[in-house]
């Protein structure tokens, strides 16, 4: 049996798959050896003894305090406790299915539950929830007990199959334990999978009734490139996923050497390449892929699903460990960069956010949101080298009201005493061509430039960047394009500020090099990118890349700039090809598996 | 359905005007569900 969903976290991994519930406590199944049953009906047997010691305190005091009336409701869950129906079932399941007690107990209570749905009268319907409360009390003792299976201390080497994970869960987990993950809720952006991803664990997620489906102790393969779940393969589909397993390895050693490589060209041009992260925890994965920093933090990610702004130290909390994981490499955090429509949604918005009320042009609304996070910025950066980015920057105007608010902030911490970082660098993000126009004007108030080609080309070629009609008109070679990043080059060149270039169009090798060629040397991408483009430069002679800058920019389209510069750079781009964009890649796209459905 | 049983009780589901039947076995068998009979018909002090 084959379970389709969403590889959020590349590589093949296949082990025992440990089943988890979601209960007010996480409840495993766990199948016992014979000789360890009568130790869980013991097990069991002291929780209920704990559960009754705790309902009879609580009758006590609430017969002292509130009286006795009140106090009945309990001796109602106390002899729940005791009723055969409950207990004796729940040794009984133990017994004959060799299970731990959580899973035995949730068996029967799943029973006792299907009869009570069946009650016409709602009266003796809501008489489920004092059950309830008795089997949560019951299961907290269990979970409560030392011997008692968790997050952190599961049977090692084993396949997690959850409903999902929460946060706190995902955090909790011992990673080293297992071996992949698969859930039926979550998303690439949870936790759970940027952890996964991070740590190198396969996962999948949205498989639905996943743990309903898979037998406890079943033989399962989570596929994470292809996004599915393999309950007990055939021999032969198990052997290909073995092969693609081995792929995987070799392909993680390659990818290891190339990590300690530095990106040069063949005629000794450095390039700095960055990682562009969104999740603090993505630092590790961008170190993993050789990251000399993170050339853009999207601090936007810190104000959750709650939609609440952070306060200052939870903030500087988050920067601090940022630099800590970096290793004392530049750190680059972008200002809030969100829509109105972002922070109340269903509230007032434009008819057309990407050009409305956004990032630095909410802060005459309200400046306390941008306040909270420069001091946490200019305070944190006391712990390593971090660098403050201004997106969304249309001109001089914008950059002196977000300058000057800087420059507040700094006095307040100067005048309370408090520590900060004195010489942070401030730059901005050139992504609107009003910036890209003005960027000799902007460049005497700023330490360096980062040009945003991802909102640059939307506003420049006017093409809807999340809009999937539009993508074959979304072009970062179109002329206008190239043009005004060599303007840019040229009016930060002039000033002598420093340009990065942080945008997806970095991550593209063909891209890449003719960004070198227009004369940009920092370039920060999505982590798994950096090694194929390191390969490209590596395999490529900066002299070569001006020459077929130069040819191309008078060409009049972007599939004419993109052939040209293509034949010109096809060596260097043949290194690319066979560096992969990710490290499991190939392991995906192999055949040869089978498998039963 | 064991009436010691709180559970096996609630799950007879019997609100008002349900028929029961009450039996009892052992030395006051008699008694028992004479005193059963009229708990159930004082609505168990209830009303």
């Amino acid at each position: 049996m084959e379970i389709r969903g969403l590889g959020v976290s590349p590589g093949i991994a296949m082990g025992e798959a440990l089943l988890m519930e979601r209960e007010a406590v996480p409840v495993f199944r766990l199948l016992l050896p014979p000789e360890g049953v009568e130790a869980e009906v013991q097990r069991l047997s002291r929780a209920v003894t704990a559960s009754r010691t705790q309902l009879e305190a609580i009758k006590e005091r609430l017969s002292r305090e509130i009286g006795a009336l009140h106090a009945y409701i309990f001796d109602a869950q106390l002899l729940m406790l005791d009723d055969p129906l409950l207990l004796d079932r729940t040794v009984a399941v133990i017994r004959e299915e060799h299970v731990n007690a959580e899973w035995a107990l949730r068996t029967v209570s799943d029973q006792l539950h299907a009869l009570f749905e069946e009650f016409g009268d709602a009266y003796l319907r809501e008489r489920s929830t004092d059950l309830d409360d008795v089997l949560g009390r019951v299961q907290l003792n269990l979970a409560g007990a030392a011997d008692a299976p968790s997050l952190s201390r599961l049977p090692g080497n084993r396949v997690l199959v959850a409903v999902d994970l929460t946060p706190s869960e995902a955090a909790a987990l011992d990673w080293e334990r297992v071996l992949a993950v698969a859930a039926e809720g979550g998303s690439r952006t949870d936790h759970t999978a940027i952890l996964a991803r991070s740590l190198g664990i396969p996962a999948v997620v949205g498989l639905q009734d996943a743990t309903r489906r898979v037998p406890a102790g079943a033989l399962v393969v989570v596929d994470g490139d292809r996004g599915v779940l393999v309950v007990e393969p055939s021999v032969r589909a198990l052997a290909g996923y073995r092969q693609a397993q081995e792929r995987e390895r070799v392909e993680r050693s390659r990818l290891q050497e190339t990590r300690s490589l530095s990106a040069v060209t063949l005629d000794g041009v450095a390039v700095r390449l960055l990682a562009n992260v969104e999740f603090p925890e993505e630092a590790a994965t961008a170190r993993s892929f050789g990251a000399l920093g993170i050339g853009l933090f999207r601090s936007e990610y810190l104000l959750g699903r709650s939609r609440q702004w952070p306060t200052e130290e939870r903030q500087i909390e988050i920067y601090r460990g940022l630099l800590e994981q970096m290793g004392n490499e530049p750190v680059t955090v972008r200002t809030w960069d969100v829509g109105r429509e972002d922070l109340a949604p269903g509230g007032p918005s434009s008819a057309n956010p990407a050009l409305g009320e956004r990032a630095l042009r909410l802060l005459s609304r309200d400046p306390a949101p941008f306040r909270t996070q420069l001091r946490a910025l200019l305070r944190a950066a006391v712990h390593g080298p971090l660098r403050i980015m201004f997106p969304f920057v249309g001109g001089v105007a914008d950059l002196r009201a977000a300058l000057a608010l800087l420059d507040e902030s700094r006095d307040e911490l100067r005048r309370a005493g408090i520590p900060f970082g004195d010489d942070v660098p401030v730059g901005l993000t050139l992504e609107l061509p009003s910036a890209a126009l003005t960027a000799d004007l902007l460049a005497p108030h700023v330490d360096f430039f980062s040009v945003g080609t991802n909102d640059l080309i939307q506003y420049l070629l006017a093409v809807d960047r999340g809009d999937p009609r539009l993508a074959p008109l979304y072009q970062p070679l179109h002329p206008a394009v190239l043009r005004a990043i060599k303007a840019i080059v040229e009016a930060a060149s002039r000033a002598g500020v420093p340009l990065a270039l942080c945008g997806e169009m970095a991550a593209e090798p063909l891209h890449a090099l003719l960004l070198l060629g227009l004369g940009v040397n920092d370039l920060s991408m999505s982590p798994g990118s950096i090694p194929k483009v390191k390969a490209a430069l590596r395999g490529a002679r900066s002299e070569d890349a001006r020459r077929a800058t130069s040819a191309v920019l008078d060409l009049p389209t972007a599939a004419e700039i993109e052939a040209l510069a293509r034949e010109m750079l096809r060596s260097a781009l043949s290194v690319a090809d066979e560096t992969h964009d990710d490290p499991f890649a190939e392991a995906g796209g192999s055949g040869g598996r089978e498998t039963a459905d | 359905m064991d009436g010691k049983s709180i559970l096996g009780i609630l799950l007879l589901a019997a609100s008002q005007g349900t028929w029961l039947e009450l039996a009892a076995e052992g030395a006051d068998e008699a008694a028992a569900v004479v005193a059963l009979a009229a708990l159930v018909e004082r609505g168990f002090g209830e009303a």
